[in-house]
Order: structure tokens, then sequence, then C-alpha cells
């Protein structure tokens, strides 16, 4: 197939045209945490040997169930966590490798935006001192140049200048986090990690945030990594979907494919399980039993298998094959519902 | 004239509902003008619920959706008897719960509660207690329903509850203290707490908002089936349109504290007769049809009860608004079985 295609609703590039902007190269995180007893010790695995590529100008968006890993990936893509090992590359180079001088000037093309924008904000700070920090401690910036900067940020959130003088507290929840947006972008970064930016949003407000990040995306040429429980706004939003399970990337690929042809029985379940505000629609449930297991405990073999509909003693014994497609689609399934070529 | 309790006839604004070979329905929750005021410090009159009527029989969801700050959480905990515990909050209008006045006696619903009426908290935590185990309280709650069985019974229906609501191993949760768990799995017990009594009418406010798709599709499966096989009514508090239009057999859309449109889940995902929850409807991106470039939005956000708009609420971000709607207030209108609080409505609905 061609190396772009074309997908409704906007002309986004499915395959990775250049070198990735983010390399993760066999990542994992590990945490120890208290066992049950006095001096106990557990290992949890958080993340558990990922590799995958990020591509410029592109928008990856990680979903899977709460403490299936997506905020520990995202941390370590901008290694604002150590890895335990492994290797993350940005822009070619190799960040772990990096003195905490280079990080630091590294870090400025790498941004966040959190889930609740009140909680991230200095609650002192006017707004426009939010943004203009930035500027200031890296760039600066003084005087009209600063405020005009300031300025221009604002009218690009789509923030009222009107507002530049109040504190966090007096803004919406939307407001406020068009003043997270703002901040991030100040310094031009390349990379905009979004954990769960738009989660507690309201519909309505909701949608204004995730336009202004599409179009801030096509304007700056920004790389999302976009972290979201919302499965409709990730369709919306991304390019790539990766499904987190465990710790792991169980599946992987062009956002149509994850949605309408989901290869690993877990996207399947994850994907049924979303209401669907049409009630016409019919559709057929996988109802998953149970929960997530404990990361101090993985399953053996596949780490699904304990709520897999499908699995069978191999997936107990042995772990599954990682197949990957010409388009990019990569499953790590015993049985892939999809033909996946490996 | 009595507004609840007492069996009914298929009223004609309910004739469209969903269940149509349904027994006469007993109206549970009957809430007619229910209006709820907060006083501030400084003497000033809040309306938080403004004239909300609607009500709930036995075996129906009634969806009560709407933005962050509609006034849905104030609602059902006044239809709880809690608000009215703050002095500060003044109920007026009628309301009904299981055929006793909540307005001018609002103590009865403490007879009521974890017996024939119960509650799911949006906040997880707010009703279990910290130092009892999950297995103390979820025995209180079985017990005041059931009486008191043998130890081995009450623990293997409490297991069996808690494997309902997606805990797997419900044996040992039943021995931990609620801070020993996550907020979901807290939030999970505390819908095993309301339903351990059997309740007759269930009000759950954003039960499952904080939980997992795969799990939040367990337990309103769970709540669809207890519906359908025990005739419980719930008045289910979202704001998740996608919730209400696999479960409800009505919704109630609010805004700014009033009511603005009342109806089947089929009609009105059809057809909306206010241009709110048209508005509501059409920013949330879509999981099946062709994605837009952009989503479409409401322009602005919900008012707060102190700077509420003239005439209709809705009017500075309604696309449709004329003069008329920024003088008066619209009623809420009946449309054939279904109702709106627009001045438009009818223009709209061709
Ligand atoms: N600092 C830490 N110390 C110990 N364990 C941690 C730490 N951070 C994360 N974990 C554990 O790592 C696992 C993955 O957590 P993470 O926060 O990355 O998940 P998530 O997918 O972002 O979940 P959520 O959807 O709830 O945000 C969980 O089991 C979590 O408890
Ligand atoms: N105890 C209170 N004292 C004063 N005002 C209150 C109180 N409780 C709620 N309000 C106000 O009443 C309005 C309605 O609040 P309510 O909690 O019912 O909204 P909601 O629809 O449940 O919103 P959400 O989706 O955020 O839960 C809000 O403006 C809120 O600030
Ligand atoms: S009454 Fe007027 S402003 Fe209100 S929703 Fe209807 S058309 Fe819009
Ligand atoms: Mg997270
Ligand atoms: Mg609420």
């Amino acid at each position: 197939m061609s190396t772009t295609t074309t997908v409704p609703g906007g002309d986004r590039a499915v395959r990775p045209p250049t070198a990735p902007l983010v390399r993760l190269d066999h990542v994992s995180k590990h945490f120890t945490t208290k066992g049950a007893g006095l001096f106990s010790r557990r290992t949890l695995t958080a993340v558990d040997d990922v590799s995958l590529d990020l591509p410029p100008a592109h928008t990856f968006a990680l979903v899977g169930e709460s403490g299936s890993g997506k905020s520990t990936l995202g941390r370590l893509a901008l290694r604002l966590t150590e890895p335990s090992s492994g290797r993350v590359h940005f822009e070619g180079r190799d960040l772990t490798a990096m003195s905490p001088r280079q990080l630091r000037r590294t870090r400025q093309q790498m941004q966040v935006v959190f889930q609740d924008p009140l909680g991230s904000l200095d609650p002192r700070m006017s707004v426009a001192d939010i943004v203009a920090e930035p500027l200031r401690v890296h760039r600066g910036l003084r005087g009209s140049e600063l405020d005009d900067r300031v300025a221009a940020l604002f009218e690009q959130v789509g923030l009222d200048t009107s507002r530049m003088r109040q504190r966090p507290k007096a803004l919406s929840g939307g407001q406020r986090q068009r003043v997270g947006i703002a901040r991030a972008i100040a310094l031009e970064p390349r990379l905009l990690l979004a954990d769960e930016a738009v989660s507690a949003l309201d519909v309505s407000v909701q949608a204004q945030i995730t336009n202004l990040l599409a179009e801030l995306r096509e304007r700056l040429g920004l790389t999302y990594l976009f972290i979201a429980h919302g499965l409709p706004v990730v369709r919306q939003i991304a390019d790539t979907v990766g499904v987190m399970y465990l710790g792991r990337v169980v599946e992987q690929g062009p956002v149509d494919e994850i949605f309408s042809a989901p290869a690993h029985p877990y996207t399947k379940a994850l994907i049924s399980a979303q209401p669907v505000a049409d009630p016409t629609y019919r559709r057929e449930r996988v109802l998953l039993q149970g929960e997530i297991p404990s990361a101090t405990a993985i399953p053996s073999g596949c780490r699904f298998r304990t709520r897999c509909p499908i699995a069978t003693a191999t997936c107990a014994e042995v772990a599954p094959p990682r197949l990957v497609s010409s388009t990019g689609h990569v499953v790590e399934c015993h049985y892939p519902l999809e033909e996946v070529v490996a | 004239m009595s507004i609840g309790s007492s069996p009914t006839t298929e009223p004609p604004a309910l004739a469209a509902a969903s269940h149509e070979e349904a027994p006469t329905r007993e109206t549970l929750l009957a809430l007619d003008g229910m209006t709820v005021t907060f006083r501030t410090p400084a003497g000033d009159r809040l309306p938080l619920v403004r004239e909300a009527s609607f009500q709930v029989r036995s075996g129906e969801i009634v969806c009560l959706v709407g933005e962050s700050g509609s006034g849905k959480s104030v609602t059902a905990r006044t239809v709880m008897g809690l608000t009215q515990r703050d002095p500060a909050m003044a109920v007026g209008g009628r309301a009904e719960v299981l055929g006793h006045d909540i307005v001018s006696d609002p103590s009865v619903t403490a007879g009521l509660r974890g017996r024939d009426l119960a509650m799911v908290f949006q906040e997880p935590m707010s009703s279990l207690d910290p130092v009892c185990t999950v297995g103390t309280q979820l025995t209180e709650a079985l017990r005041r329903r059931h009486g008191k069985a043998s130890r081995q019974a009450e623990r293997s229906r409490l297991a069996e509850l808690l494997a309902e609501v997606g805990i797997v191993d419900g044996r040992r949760v039943l021995d931990t203290y609620p801070h020993q768990l996550s907020g979901g799995m807290c939030q999970r017990v505390m819908i095993a707490q309301a339903l351990a009594c059997a309740p007759r009418l269930l009000i759950a406010d954003e039960p499952t908002t904080a939980l997992d798709v795969t799990i939040q599709a367990q337990i309103l499966e769970l709540v669809d089936r207890l519906r359908t096989e025990e005739q419980m009514a719930v008045l289910l508090v979202t704001h998740d349109m996608a919730v209400a239009a696999e479960l409800a057999d009505r919704v109630v859309v609010m805004y700014a504290g009033r009511v603005v449109e009342d109806a089947a889940p089929v009609a009105l995902f059809d057809q909306q007769l206010h241009p709110y929850t048209s508005g509501l409807l059409r920013c949330i991106p879509p999981m099946v049809d062709e994605r837009p470039a952009r989503l479409v939005t409401i322009p602005g956000g919900v008012p707060s009860p102190a700077a509420l708009p003239t005439g209709c609420s809705f009017h500075p971000r309604c696309p449709h608004s004329v003069d008329l709607c920024a003088d008066r207030v619209p009623e809420l209108a009946d449309h054939g079985g279904r109702r709106s609080a627009c001045w438009r409505a009818e223009e709209l609905s061709r």
C-alpha cells in the first residue's frame, strides 16, 4: 500500500513518513511497593518492555483501563520518570544518556497538559503570569515583548485577553484548560503530552478543547501523546491508537482499523463496552468478567488470558507473538480476530 | 390530588414510554414544580432547582442528564431528604417519594432509606464508614431488608453481590477497610451496599462516572436486570448521553436548574424539541459514523445560579433565540407525549 492514506474527516498521515520524533526502545518501569508484611516488598510492573515510535505531527493515543500504565508510559516518553530499563530517543538523541543540562534544554521541546487544570496551575498567580513564566525563565523575555507574546498566546487558545489579570479559580474548567495549553505551547514545543486533558470537562467544553488541540496541531505541527479514558474523543483526535493492558501495548494501529476491525479480544471488549449515543444502535457486547489483575502479579503467558473470552491452554503457557501488518497494525495475541500478517 | 404513590393508569405524558406491554406501574417518585433555593451568607436567594416536574415509576429507568452545575445532584439529594438538612436551603413545590410528601416532612426519608429507598452518591466514600470493614457495612445493609441469617449464608450472598458489581475476590474485600481500596473499588462497594437492601426506588448519582467502561458495562447491565426482573425504579443521574441512550425509558434534560426537555430516548435522539438538547447531542464525537473535521460546539458555558440570564436561561448560547426568548421564561409544555421548555419547540419540530 502507499505510504500515506487519507481518512474521512481530514487528511491525516496514517503511515509515519519520516524519522520518529520519539522512539521508545524496550522501555520498562518497575516500582517497589510495600507488601502485606512489615518488611515484605513487592515489585510492580507498570510498563513492561514497550517499543514504539511517535512520528512527527502525529497524534498517538493511549487507551486502556485504569492502572494499565498509560500515565507511566507517557512520563517515560518525556523522561519525567526514569526507565528501569530501555532507552528513550527524542529527535534521534538518547534522552536517557543526556546530562541534566542537556535534558533541561531538550525538555522545552516537550510539554504536558494534565487533567486537573486547577491542581496544576499556581493559584496565587494571575493567568497571564502563569503563561508568561516559561517565557521569562527560558527565553528571558521582558516588558512589552513579553506582553505581546502572552497576548498572542491567549488569542491562539481562544482566551479573552480581558481575563489576563484573573486567578485560575475565577475561570471555568474549560478556560483553565486553555490557560494550561497556552502555557504548554509558549516555548513552541514539538511534543505535547496530554494526560486526560479533556476527560473531566463537560461534553460541550470537551468538544471546544478537542477542536483547539486539533487546530494547534495543524497550525504548529505539534505531535501529541494523547491519553484518555473516553474512546469517542480518541476516535475523533487520534491518528494511531495504542491499547494498553497491564503495562504492555497489546494492540496498536491506525485509528480506523482499531475501531472498525480490532484484532485483540481486549480491544474488541473495550470498544463494545463503550455506550453509543444512539438508542437504536445494536451491537454484540463482549462483557468482560471482573477487573484488571494486580500489576504485582501479572498472569503467565498472555496477560489478558484471565479475562479473555477465547483463551485456551496455550494462552496460559506461551507469551503471544507480536504480529505486525503492512499498515502498521500490531497485535499480541495467539488468536487475533482479524487477519494480521506476521 | 395526590401526585404519586397510587397505582396509576398511563398518564398521557408517559404513554410513549418504551415498555408498552407493562402492567400498571406505580409512581414511586413524583416531582411537581419542585424548587430548591440556597440563601447565601449575604442574604441572596439562589435558585438551584426551578420548578422541576417529572415522575419515575416502578420498573422504569429515568435518566437525569445535563452539564456540570445544572442541578442534577441537588435534585437527587433533595429527593433523599438530604439537602433539607442545610438550614440555608429551602424546598418548595411538590415532591412525593414512595407516596410520602417530602416537602412538608423531609424526615420521612430517614425511615425509607436503606429499605425501599437507596442512593449511590457521586463522591466515592461518602456513604462508607471508614472505621468498619466492608463486610460489616454490607451485612448491615443486607439485614435491614432480609433480617439476620447465618454468617455463612450472609457472606456468600455478599460475595455474590460483589461479583455482580465486578469484584471477583469478594470474600477478601469483605475483610478490608474502605481506605485500603481504590476509588473505583469503593464506588462499586457503595453500589453493592445500595443494592443489598433490594430497594424499590434507587437514586444513583453518576454511579459509574469514575469507573472504567468495562466495569461500567457490568454495573449498568445489573441495574438494567433489576429494573426488568425486580421492577426496581431508578433515577439515574448522568452527564453521559450515551449511557442514557442505552438504558433510559425516559430522559429528563436539565439546564441551569430547570427541566428543559423530557422524552423517551428513541424520540429524543431522533428529534430534539429543545436547542440545548440538540447541542448536547451534536458535540459528542461519533463512535460509529464518519468523524467530522471539527466537532460542533455550544458557545460559552453553563451560567451560575447567581447570574442567570433573563427569560430562557439558554438564550445567550442558543442559535435559534428570538427577542421573546430574552424576555419571558418558556414553560415546560406538552408536545404529544413529550415535553419541552422552548418558545420555538413547535417550529423546531417541523
Ligand atoms: N509512583 C508510583 N509508585 C508505585 N506504583 C505506581 C506509581 N505510579 C504508578 N504506579 C502503578 O503503576 C501502574 C500503572 O499506573 P498508571 O498511573 O501509569 O496507570 P494509568 O493507565 O495511567 O491509570 P489511570 O487510568 O488510572 O490514570 C498501576 O498499578 C499503579 O498503581
Ligand atoms: N450546598 C450547596 N450550597 C450552595 N450551592 C450549591 C450547593 N450544592 C450545589 N450548589 C450549586 O447548585 C448548582 C447545581 O449544582 P449540582 O451539584 O446539582 O450540579 P450537577 O448538575 O450535579 O453538576 P455535576 O455534573 O458537576 O455534578 C451549582 O451551581 C452548585 O454550585
Ligand atoms: S426559548 Fe428561545 S433561547 Fe430558549 S432554547 Fe428556545 S429558541 Fe433558544
Ligand atoms: Mg493515568
Ligand atoms: Mg452532580
